[in-house]
């Protein structure tokens, strides 16, 4: 009878295959996220009197193991809640009672946004923060603004009308219109310019103005005034004697809400 | 004839598999060594701190795993609420950093460094909308709801407290939102300010307590945020403004006023698209007559 090495070489096979395995992806396993699926679903019970986001969150902790990381903090809000149910039945009701959305995070770590739901909530807003973000706005519009000297479109485009040809004139005094395409290089070059100040040049003076008036906030102050009981205010630069952002008083009787 | 004993060669490549395994190991380490903060990543830490901002949870993170982790300037005071206990080092730096959209990467083998995505430059005008999302922090981003696409925000402030609004197009909607954020700012802002003053009187922004400086830059910000146009922030620019080639001219010569606008049509819906100003008649006596209409 022949000898087999089947059942045998079977197994080596499949060791090997199985170390091989192993042996490749095993500090990659490390950094996998962990799923808590199972852990979203275990009972959970909570119990608030009178109790802050964080009081909610430190119960749910205590109970379930799962790490949170959460942005900003609500508002002084106090709530009475008794909620039993799954982990991701409480932290739905948490969310929705102050104000949060909530997803699972690498590794199950719960994270939870501000929903901005209530409209009297706010983003952060630090100095330092703001005006990274007010650059990058302004870099973004001042690359497709072009650089017109200062001076505006209705007078570019007053230029560029003079450079009208007979026929094209004749065209637009007829009622027609004239399309790019019939446009000389030049004139089309002109026009380009023109839709990048019409789009871009307004905006881009606002956010240059704002850019000045937080780059000088820390030594600005703010000049106040009360006039029948209405107050009003101006951001002051003492060092270039003006206002900032440019010749604005805020509040006053200006101060009404948007009506929709 | 001869046959093929396929157990002796599963064997045999069994064995040779299980040799290389343990050859190729040492082998992957010394072509690529692990930088000095991946090992100390992978050691649990313990950041049960609460209330704290972003740069106090990077020091204790920093202290726990023996690495040098540091937050761009302007990230530093942002607020949040730290409850991480018992994660990896590198599961805990990716939860701080992906709660805001933020990033980290490594600047040395034992320093890595904590800041948002760049937005970048626009390549042409398309891209200003995306690019003008990305500069802003994802809290922003949120609250405005931009940078998400326009049915998902849509469905929000439909399904939402601004259901009231529901009969104005997105853009208003969030052109609402904007504004009525720049308001609120403002009443707190005042109100919180003594409600009689003497005449000029000037209170430096240092000396403003932490919610008045908040409340006075959200105010100025939000004020601002509130004109910038719709077309720009919201993916919606004319025709004219992505292709200067779909733009034309039409002259009304009733108050001289020269359009450059885009006609479209869809369906029997004829929209108009354009912008202007008065082009001054050629004084009287000049030769201007074909050079201005």
């Amino acid at each position: 009878m022949p000898l087999t090495f089947y059942p045998a070489g079977k197994k080596i096979f499949a060791l090997a295959v199985l170390l091989w395995f192993l042996g490749d992806t095993n500090a990659s396993l490390a950094q996998q996220p962990v799923s808590t699926t199972s852990r979203l679903e275990q009972a959970t019970h909570l119990l608030l009197k009178d109790g802050s986001f964080s009081a909610a969150l430190d119960t749910i902790i205590q109970q379930t193991h799962v790490a949170i990381v959460a942005e900003g903090m609500p508002a002084d809000k106090k709530v009475i809640l008794d909620v039993k149910g799954s982990l991701r039945e409480v932290l739905n009701r948490v969310a929705e009672e102050f104000d949060y959305t909530w997803r699972e995070g690498s590794g199950g770590v719960i994270l939870m946004n501000k929903r901005f739901k209530d409209s009297k909530s706010a983003p952060q807003t630090h100095l330092f923060e703001m005006r990274q973000v007010i650059s990058n706005i302004l870099t973004i519009l001042q690359t497709l603004s072009p650089d017109t000297n200062g001076v505006d479109w209705p007078d570019l485009e007053l230029s560029l009308a003079n450079t009208f040809t007979d026929e094209q004139t004749q065209l637009l005094l007829k009622g027609d219109r004239l399309y790019a395409s019939a446009l000389s290089p030049s004139q089309l070059q002109r026009l380009r310019i023109i839709i990048g100040n019409a789009t871009f040049g307004v905006e881009c003076f606002r956010w240059k103005d704002l850019s000045r008036a937080f780059d000088a906030m820390q030594r600005s102050e703010l000049a106040l005034t009360v006039t029948n009981g209405v107050k009003s205010f101006a951001v002051h630069d003492p060092l270039t004697d003006t206002n900032v952002p440019q010749g604005i008083t805020l509040g006053g009787t200006g101060f009404t809400k948007k009506k929709l | 004839m001869k046959t093929l004993n396929y157990p002796l060669m599963r064997a045999c490549l069994g064995i040779g598999c299980l040799v290389l395994n343990v050859l190729a190991a040492p082998v992957q380490a010394q072509e690529k060594p692990l930088p000095d903060y991946a090992s100390k990543l992978a050691h649990p830490v313990h950041l049960a701190l609460g209330k704290t901002t972003l740069a106090e949870a990077l020091a204790a993170l920093s202290k726990q795993t023996g690495i040098q982790i540091d937050a761009a300037e302007y990230l530093k005071e942002r607020v949040m609420l730290v409850q991480l206990d018992g994660l990896t080092g590198r599961t805990a730096l990716n939860a701080l950093t992906s709660l805001n959209d933020l990033r980290w990467s490594a600047v040395g083998p034992n320093h890595l460094f904590v800041d948002r995505p760049a937005s970048g430059r626009p390549e042409n005008i398309m891209e200003v909308p995306s690019r003008l999302a990305k500069a802003l922090p994802k809290d922003i981003r949120d609250c405005l709801l931009v940078g998400i696409p326009r049915k998902k925000a849509w469905d929000f402030a439909k399904a939402d407290a601004f259901a009231r609004k529901s009969d104005f197009e997105y853009p208003q909607f969030v052109s609402s939102r904007t504004g009525d954020l720049y308001q609120e700012q403002q009443r707190l802002f005042l109100a919180s300010l003594p409600a009689v003053l003497p005449p000029g009187t000037k209170i430096p922004f240092r000396s403003l307590n932490p919610a008045q400086q908040s409340e006075l830059l959200s105010l100025l910000f939000f004020r601002e945020m509130s004109r910038l146009s719709f077309s720009l922030m919201y993916d919606n620019l004319a025709p004219f403004d992505k292709d200067v080639m779909q733009a034309s001219f039409h002259f009304h010569p009733t108050d001289n006023i020269l359009e450059i606008g885009t006609v479209t049509h869809q369906g029997e819906t004829e929209t108009y698209r354009f912008f202007g100003a008065p082009i001054a008649p050629p004084p009287p006596g000049s030769d201007q007559h074909g050079k201005n209409p």
